[in-house]
Parts: structure tokens; sequence; C-alpha cells
């Protein structure tokens, strides 16, 4: 390569600056987390504040007992909610973990369904006549969810447990039926043989850390390889380029804008990253959580080298493609790669050492996004991941990198001069081979 | 200063330059003429060293271009552009720094720059906020900034309305003066008559003619004169052809005939001569003629060219 590094250097703040100071870059910056935040806010709260008013709101439930086996049971009574207080949605101590529900018996389903038609009750409870022999319930109401059939049935099947043994037993070892599991606590090995409670919490944000991680690393490599795309293609557009490499090498004009652009888009998944690890330290905190720092050094290098596979097809492409239109077109395809590990984030979860996480973490464009993937689940599901795999799959993406780096200064000399349409494979092949 | 030397470039199957050799002077202005597709371009292109050539050698100074000669040469491509969305000051500054030049001085001879081009008052505006004979100043100011020893030109005077077309007719002379060389590449033959020392035509990749721009013209001189008469002239023994053109006649002479044994007829027939004058064709006729006549192509290969031998063997190197 023919280039002189305070050159490439010029370009690379020149490109940095001028990119960093458009409003669109602020926009992004600002305006991509705060959707995310909001959007989250807005529908927690109002997920909340309904799940709030349905715990404490005193529900009818219209009773039709075919079986006669609840004639005598209370016309109403109090669910205590499982756990505290707090296990209210959004609960504090001074919120009561208590719903009142009122049993009103009907003779007959009809007029129940009826009185459930006008609003008088909110649940209808049919208890078949030969429920004793096969336990079978029909509970009826409004439905407004999507996708899912879990109405909160654990008032009635506490009630219909407690009428039956009522009478049977005595009133501690029917409570200590009612909450039969609750109390038990799960032993699972950890990954160093020890035996310890499973924390679900801590499990799930441990999960989560390392799957934003290699999100963020998704999104850097993106962001910065859509940067470069567009800053090249609008040159070529513009025909600047032409004017410049007079001044400059093409490997330095290539070299600087990889390394400017790429700076662009590390500043703006780094500006996310710190602002989410701020906004969350206190549930990570909570939950104990820390990031090795091998995974972040290992983050790291699959960014460096990740973003420079991706950078240089880029800048190839936007030099080769005549306009930015085309250009986003054909990179659209490409970026598939880097973010479709995604799309199987579940055979991640259940197998990281399967044939599909394998293979895709030794694939050159979708190794970044799948080992970081892999190292997530495998840091919850106390697998390993070789450290050959690590090595041979950095090894591969590296060699990638520089084959792409070095195809691309080629191209890149050669595609900023062409006008016209795109060129197809063999006028590629061709470009390679001239001088 | 510049020496190109048996230069060679093709793509796939087809010959875009052909052999060329010339060279150009330090200090003196050099026209690089030829048809659309005559390879000139990708001449340009050769030398600045965004292209290499198949084979040949291109040298400044005695030597290949190397990364610290980059400063050295500054081109200004036809089809140009510049960072619309940037400050004209920082579009200008950063082409400097591009130069090798520091921050600090790429931007006081930009601005040194915007106030010879009279466009100080436009610094801070974006630069597309200019209009585009300003956007072609400053485009000007791009390639002169950093203050190249060789600048090479290509169409610069399209877009610019004639009083900066002078404008930049002067800077030009000033830089010259100041030893800068330069390399025009234009369709305007009379600016080449006006500005350039000498030429090169290339046609189809070959050269086609080369030298001193005043020697060319004089080369396809015919033996005709230019005569201004009150009163049509008659034919006298020794004219050839005698056309009108305007408010005078061309007379093209027998090649034996002497001019003044002509001139005395004409007296002696009482016509009131006003003046007659060795007619020079201007440089568009000869390119006309020799591109639409295919001279300089008919060996099968490029340079030095059958018209223009002498001069490419004599002193002109």
């Amino acid at each position: 390569m023919n280039l002189s590094l305070p050159k490439a250097l010029t370009i690379a703040r020149h490109e940095y600056l001028v990119t960093v100071r458009r409003p669109a870059f602020l926009l992004t910056l600002l305006l991509t987390p705060a959707i995310f935040l909001l959007s989250g806010v807005f529908s927690t709260r109002m997920q909340m504040d309904d799940a709030r008013t349905q715990f404490t709101r005193a529900r009818v439930v219209a009773l039709v007992d075919s079986s006669g086996l609840f004639a005598e049971g209370p016309a109403s009574f109090e669910y205590r909610l499982p756990g505290s207080a707090a296990a209210v949605p959004g609960g504090s101590p001074s919120t009561p973990a208590v719903l009142p529900v009122v049993m009103r018996p009907y003779a007959d389903q009809a007029v129940a369904l009826d009185s459930l038609e006008a609003g008088h009750v909110r649940q209808v409870l049919v208890v078949a006549e030969d429920f004793l022999a096969t336990g079978r319930t029909r509970l009826y109401e409004h439905d407004t969810r999507v996708f899912t059939s879990s109405s909160d049935d654990r008032p009635l099947r506490h009630w219909l447990t407690r009428e039956l043994l009522r009478g049977q037993a005595d009133s501690a070892r029917i409570e200590r039926t009612l909450t039969l599991g609750r109390s038990m606590d799960l032993y699972t090995q950890t990954r160093d043989g020890a035996w310890a409670i499973k924390d679900d919490a801590r499990e799930l944000t441990g999960f989560l850390l390392p799957f934003a991680v290699s999100f963020l690393l998704a999104m850097a490599i993106l962001m910065g390889s859509q940067y470069l795309l567009q800053g090249v293609s609008e040159e070529k557009e513009s025909r600047i380029l032409e004017s410049m490499l007079c001044s400059v090498t093409p490997d330095e004009l290539m070299l600087g804008k990889l390394l400017g652009l790429g700076g662009v888009g590390l500043t703006l998944v780094g500006a996310w990253a710190a602002a989410g690890l701020w906004s969350s330290a206190g549930v990570l905190a909570m939950a104990n959580v820390t990031l090795p720092a091998s995974l972040l050094l290992i983050a790291l290098a699959y960014f460096v080298v990740g973003y420079l596979l991706y950078g240089a097809v880029m800048l190839t492409l936007g030099a080769l493609a005549p306009n930015l239109r085309e250009a986003t077109q054909i990179s659209s395809y490409l970026i598939l790669f880097n973010v479709s590990p995604f799309w199987v984030a579940t055979s991640f979860m259940n197998a990281p050492n399967g044939p599909l996480a394998v293979g895709l973490s030794l694939f050159p464009p979708t190794a970044a996004t799948s080992m970081l993937m892999r190292l997530g689940t495998a840091t919850v599901s106390g697998a390993t991941i070789p450290a050959w795999e690590i090595a041979l799959s950095l090894t591969l993406l590296t060699l990638s990198a520089l084959l792409a780096v070095l195809a691309g200064a080629r191209l890149f000399r050669l595609g900023m001069l062409l006008h016209g349409k795109t060129p197809n494979l063999p006028t590629i092949l061709r470009l390679l081979k001239t001088r | 200063m510049l020496e190109v030397q048996s230069v060679r470039k093709s793509y796939d199957d087809r010959v875009v330059v052909n052999d060329v050799t010339f060279e150009v002077a330090a200090g003196e202005i050099f026209a690089l003429l030829g048809p659309n597709g005559a390879g000139k371009t990708t001449l340009i292109r050769m030398i600045t060293d965004i292209v290499r050539p198949d084979s040949g050698r291109i040298t400044f100074s005695g030597r290949a271009l190397r990364e610290g000669d980059r400063p050295r040469v500054s081109y200004l491509p036809e089809e140009r552009g510049l960072y619309k969305k940037l400050s004209v000051l920082d579009a200008l500054t950063y082409f400097g720094e591009l130069k090798g030049l520091p921050t600090a001085q790429a931007r006081r001879e930009s601005v040194a720059l915007l106030e010879e081009f009279e466009l100080a008052a436009w610094a801070r505006k974006q630069v597309q906020a200019l209009s585009k004979g300003m956007q072609q100043k400053v485009q000007l100011c791009s390639a002169l900034i950093g203050h190249p020893e060789l600048l090479i030109l290509d169409e610069p005077f399209s877009g610019l309305d004639p009083i900066n077309v002078q404008l930049f007719e002067d800077v030009l002379r000033r830089r010259r003066a100041e030893g800068t060389t330069v390399l025009l590449s234009t369709h305007q033959m009379n600016k080449v008559e006006q500005q350039c020392d000498r030429a090169l035509l290339i046609n189809r990749g070959h050269m086609v003619l080369y030298g001193r721009v005043r020697d060319l013209r004089q080369q396809y001189a015919e033996h005709a004169f230019e005569l201004h008469a009150d009163g049509t002239p008659r034919p006298v023994p020794g004219v050839r052809s005698l056309e009108t053109a305007g408010e005078h006649w061309i007379a093209t002479l027998e090649r034996d005939a002497h001019p003044s044994t002509v001139l005395q007829a004409w007296l002696a027939q009482g016509l009131a001569v006003r003046g007659f004058v060795p007619r020079v064709p201007p440089l568009e006729e000869i390119f006309v003629h020799v591109v639409r006549s295919g001279l300089g192509l008919d060996r099968g290969r490029s340079g030095p060219p059958t018209v223009d031998e002498s001069l490419v063997e004599g002193g002109v190197r």
C-alpha cells in the first residue's frame, strides 16, 4: 500500500469532524435512545397502570355451580397476593396487596353471560356437574389480550381449592397446599462446580448484557459502514474525488475514511452504551452483574476487524456504484449478514456450542455478532466456548478483512473514476487485474 | 519539468493512449489538445498517478512521481465538485491540508486566494450558497492552493463569464511569472493562442501535432495573404484564388509567386490597398483539419507525428 499516515489522519480528522457536526448526526445520537427510552417508559407505565387497576379493583364473578359443591362458599373473600406488597405491579409498601373478590351465584349460565355482556360482572365461572370426576370448569370474560390466554385466574383457583377442602383439613394444611412450591428453592451447579440457588433475575441480566454488547457491536459496525458508504457515494457523485486523488493516494483516502467514519460509529454507539450503563447502573449493581474484562477485550477486537471488513466492502461499494441510491440498495443485502445472527438468537440460547452457532461464529461476515452472542449465552448457561474457536474465528475474520482492504484499495482507486452504471462481476474482476 | 516518454495505456483491447512522448518545460504554459475521447483525460490521470501506464515513463524533474512530490502537482479535472455543505474557507483549507500544508498556513493561503479571486466576502458561506460561477472560482482556488509547481487544468474557463475569465488569466500570468508550470487542456483555441507557449494535439490516443503554437500555425500557413482594400480587387498574375472574408479578401498565391509582385500589380490597377499581410491560420482551423483528415494516424502508431517531426527532433525537447 502507498500511504502517508499523517495524510490519512488529516482525512480521518476531517471526516470525523464534518460528520459529527452535522445536525443529522446529533439527531441520530440523541433521538434514537430517546425514542427507545420514551417508548419503553410509556409502554411500561401504561402496562403497570393497567395491571394496578386490575389488581386493586373489586372483582365481581358470576358463579354458575352445576356441581353444587360450592353452594356453601362465602359470597366474598379477599385474595392475598403472593409475596409482599411489591407483588402488585408498581406497588409500594403502602399499596394494598389484597384483591377483593365477590362471588355472585347464578342459576343459569345464559343469565350470567347476559350479566357479563351488560358489564355487571367481570367474569363468569361455570363449574361442570361432573366437576369432582373431571375437574372441568369454564371461565368467561371479555378478552382484550392478543396471542395469550393467560387470564389471571389465581383468585378463583384459590377459592375453588379452599372450598373443596373446607372441613376436610385444617386451615394450616389448606394454606400450605395453596402455597406449595412457592418456597421450593432450586439449586443448580455453577461453572466452578458449587451448588447455588438459581437466580433468574441475575441470569436474565447476565444474558441481556452481553446480548446488548453484541447488539451495540453490530450497530457500531453498521453505523460506521453506512457513514462510509454515504460519504464516498456523495463524493463520487459530486466529483470531488478526482481532484483529491492528485493530492492523496487512494490508499490514504481509504484509510482516512475508515478511521474517521469508524470513529463516528464508535462515538455514536459508545455514547449510547455509556448512557445505557449510566441509567441501568443501579439495576446492574442490585443484580450483582459485572461484564468480564475479557469479554470487553474480545468485543473490541471483533469491532476492529469486523468494522474493517464491512468498512472496506462499503467503501468499495460506494466507489463502484454510480450513486448513493444504488449503493444503498446493494448494501442492504450485505448488512443482512451482520444482523442475521439475531434472527436465530434462540438457537444460540439453547445451544451456544451447536453447529449453527459455531458455523456462524466462524463465517467472517457473521463472526463478530455471532461470537459475542455465544459468549453471552455461554456465560449464563455455564457452557464454555473453546479458546481455539475464538482464535480461529478472529483469524478468519482478520484475513477476510485484510483481503477486503487490499481488494478494496485497488477497486476504490478505479471505481471512483467510473461513472454510469454499476459494474458487473466480470468488470469488477477485470478492474482487480488493472494496474 | 515534466517528461512523458512512450506512454501507452489500453483498456481491454482498446488502446487509449498510444506511445505518447512530450515534455513540458519549467515555467511554460503548455496546451494539451484533442477532440473528445482522444485520450487527454487518461493521459492527465497517468501524469497525476491516478492510473498507471501499461508502458512508458513519466518523470518530474528527471524522476518518477513520489509520495513527497504530490504537493508539487495540482489537478483541476473537467468534472469537478466541492463539499457543498462546508464553508468556502473550510473547503479550501482542507484541500490545503491535503497538499501537506499545516492547518494555519492552509487557512492563510485560502484567505489570500479568496481575496485574489474577489471571493473574500463569501469565505464563511456554505459552498452550496454560491452561484455556479463562484463555485467555479473556488474550484480554481482549490487547485492553486499550496503553490504547486505543476498546475494541470482541464477546461478551467468553462462556466466563467468574460470578466472572470480575464481575472483567471491574470492569476495564471502571475503564477507563471512566479515559476509555475501549467498544463492546460481546453477546447477554447483562442485561449491557447493567447496563453500557451507550446501545444500537443492527440487524436485517438496518437500524437498528431506537437510544438510551439506559433510554429504550428506558421507551418499550416498556405502562402496566403489578407488583403485590406477600398474597392474590389481584380485577378492578377500569380494569384491562385481570391475569396472575400467579411471586410477583407484572402488571396492564395501560386507557389512560385512573390507577394511584392502581386501587390505591385494591384497597385498598378489603381486599387487603394490599406493592408497586405501574410495569413496564419487560427489554431481552431488547424485542429479541425488535422482531426478530420486523420493526419498523423496513417503510420498505424503514434508519434513522432508526420506533420511535426522536425519540431520533435529539433531543439524543442
